[in-house]
């Protein structure tokens, strides 16, 4: 427990250092956003109809961006081969490196999102349910993405393959969150979908540490 | 007893024999009884009263996508033996079979999309079961890429050996939840793709193409192992001394 | 460690290397650039499988996990393991409750004369304060084994004085000292073995 929470202490110390990174998040999300509609007739019967969609894209796009750094600098300063010998259990100090990200990446997105959901003209009721599925969906890709960094961190320009072998993945996360949202928009009850989500955060954080601790060993050998 | 069979078939070189002397037995069978399948099914068979002949393409669409899913799932429980027990044998049956069940799971969607045109008009359609195996294509895409893209080539296989479980384990749940979106979106579909109530003589076909593709996937994969093996080892003696009498 | 072969991609490093080590002793790796000797010390430490041959500790074989549980390895790359946006105080207390150690990162700071940028962002400090305050964790307790790859790469005269006292203290008091170096590093009251590849 202890070797968790120092990971946690030592990885938000450098959060705080860096509070660059919050801003980018925000700006990213806001940004494409504001580009959609750019794109097409800003109806705002299609807008609504797309929303779930875009914020979910955003999202994914986002942490697919930002997981680099989860594990990157470690590597390059040699400290993931400390992590690897510490008497800790890998699979322990990877969920604290990914709660750490995630406090700096997901619940920028969770925070935002009600001012996002004012741009795509999203009823005020459904704006919980929108926060809750981000809050529930945005740990979810931050684990599954510590898996395909992992898998990948031996390779130079990774940025591409991480996605392919991530998104596929991602697709429950899209759908339940998407269907949560929609089902809010719509005024129907979006109990089914969270529900969901919740099962796949609580199948994620047991199983994806794992998966991603036995992932970096094999990255490092 | 069963123990030692199981090490001694780790093995590279009792594989490769073991492999090579298997190969004609596969070899046969699997392409009579796939070609007696199609055959039967493709020509034989009566067209579908609803459908019409375009309705045959199920006897190809219809195994393809059973193997598509049974080629993953041997591919991970190869994949958990080659990180627990680190054999070099396993590892090489992942590599190997994951492009064929890469084409398999192609040859269902190319199917697929052909059986669904007289139907839809269009030729694809956002259905829950062509979804499902679009998605478990990229999976077989992304265990191929990423053992392609490891130079080192032991770390590149339980690389693609780990990625090949996380995926095995969200198969079911990227299937249950396209089911969920399909039937949220799309209501009760008109046209699906499974019958009712499949009478023997349309069953009977099925089986048996499904089990020529089996033994075509065992015969091609076993092919590959070998090459694969081969040129991993290709420094040790055995190699040597396999390449001097063949 | 028994018939130890080790290879980089395709290449055999070494092959069939065996060796026996024990409590008190200060084994120097030599061997030409590119012969293997990093490689060797990762695959000892456990990071890297070898690709055939066993290393043991204490009876247990490294590679089945469990070997090194109470905490017995250090191990020094050739990074410093210091995150340049931490200072080296924060670095080092993170890495000493990871590893289970006991002992005051400031003494050991001090005794390596990098205790006053010590609070400092790493990114500040030259490679030669970075390797001393990574090398500041040798004087930590709990580590019977050592596995140091270039301790003594960026240091001048000086510092590597001191490193080699705290190596020849460390092996007077009973623990084992694996390392590679290129510069001369004088180990004061110790005979050294060597090791080549």
């Amino acid at each position: 427990m202890s070797g968790f929470l120092a990971m946690l202490r030592r990885d938000l110390l450098l959060l705080a250092r860096q509070r660059g990174e919050a801003v980018h998040h925000v700006l990213f999300f806001l940004l494409l956003v504001a580009l959609f509609p750019l794109g097409t007739r800003p109806a705002p019967d299609l807008l609504l109809s797309l929303a779930p969609a875009l914020m979910w894209m955003a999202a994914l796009l986002a942490a697919l961006l930002s997981l680099d750094r989860l594990f990157r600098p470690d590597l390059e300063d040699g400290t993931l081969e400390q992590l690897l010998l510490s008497r800790e259990p890998l699979a322990l100090l990877v969920l604290a490196k990914v709660a750490a990200y995630w406090l700096g990446g997901g619940l920028i997105f969770v925070l935002v999102s009600p001012l996002v959901g004012l741009l795509l003209g999203v009823p005020a009721q459904a704006i919980p349910v929108i926060m809750l599925s981000l809050l529930l969906g945005t740990p979810v890709l931050g684990l599954i993405g510590a898996i395909g960094v992992a898998l990948t961190l031996g390779l130079q320009r990774a940025g591409v393959l991480l996605s392919l072998l991530v998104f596929p993945l991602y697709v429950p996360v899209l759908i339940f969150g998407a269907g949560a949202m929609q089902a809010a928009i719509e005024g129907l009850p979006a109990a089914g979908p969270l529900y969901m989500l919740s099962g796949l955060l609580l199948l994620a954080i047991s199983l994806a540490p794992l998966a991603a601790a036995a992932a970096l060993r094999i990255s490092l050998e | 007893m069963l123990m030692r069979w199981f090490h001694q078939l780790g093995s590279p070189p009792y594989f490769q024999m073991l492999a090579r002397r298997l190969s004609p037995w596969l070899a046969v069978p699997a392409v009579l009884l796939t070609a007696w399948g199609f055959y039967a099914g493709l020509v034989h068979a009566p067209p579908d009263y609803q459908q019409g002949d375009a309705f045959r393409i199920i006897y190809v669409h219809v195994p393809a996508a059973w193997l598509s899913l049974f080629v993953y799932t041997a591919m991970a429980v190869a994949a958990v033996i080659a990180l627990v027990w680190r054999m070099k044998v396993a590892e090489a049956f992942v590599i190997a079979a994951a492009p064929i069940g890469a084409s398999f799971t192609f040859l269902a969607l190319v199917t697929g999309s052909i059986w669904g045109k007289p139907m839809w008009g269009t030729w694809w359609v956002w259905d829950a079961r062509l979804t499902s195996e679009l998605i478990l294509l990229f999976l077989y895409l992304g265990v191929m890429a990423l053992e392609n893209a490891i130079e080192e080539p032991r770390s590149a296989a339980r690389a693609a050996s780990l990625l090949a479980i996380v995926g095995v384990v969200n198969v079911p749940i990227i299937h249950y939840s396209v089911e969920w979106w399909n039937t949220l979106h799309q209501g009760p579909t008109v046209t699906r793709f499974d019958a009712p109530a499949i009478e023997w003589s349309m069953l009977l076909p099925l089986l048996v193409s499904a089990l020529g593709f089996t033994l075509l996937f065992a015969w091609l994969v076993l092919v590959r192992m070998r090459v694969i093996l081969l040129r991993r080892e290709a420094g040790s003696r055995w190699v040597r001394e396999w390449l001097q009498n063949p | 460690m028994q018939s130890l072969t080790c290879a980089r991609g395709r290449r055999v490093l070494f092959e069939q290397l065996d060796a026996t080590l024990a409590a008190g002793e200060a084994v120097r790796v030599t061997g030409d650039n590119g012969r293997g000797k990093t490689t060797l010390l990762r695959t000892l430490a456990g990071l890297r499988l070898p690709h055939a041959g066993r290393v043991c500790w204490q009876g247990r074989d490294v590679h089945a996990g469990d070997a090194f549980a109470e905490g017995d390895l250090l191990y020094l790359g050739h990074e410093n393991a210091l995150n340049p946006d931490l200072t080296a105080v924060e670095n080092l207390t993170a890495l000493r409750t990871l590893h289970g150690r006991q002992g005051d990162i400031r003494a050991g700071l001090r005794r390596f004369g990098v205790d006053t940028i010590g609070d400092r962002p790493c990114r500040t400090l030259s490679a030669g304060q970075r390797r001393r305050s990574a090398l500041a964790r040798l004087c930590l307790e709990g580590a019977r084994l050592w596995l140091l790859d270039e301790p003594a790469a960026a240091l001048d005269a000086a510092a590597r004085q001191v490193l080699g006292d705290v190596i020849g203290a460390h092996v007077a008091a009973g623990g084992l000292v694996l390392f590679t170096t290129h510069e001369a590093l004088d180990i004061p009251q110790t005979p050294v073995r060597s090791l080549a590849l």
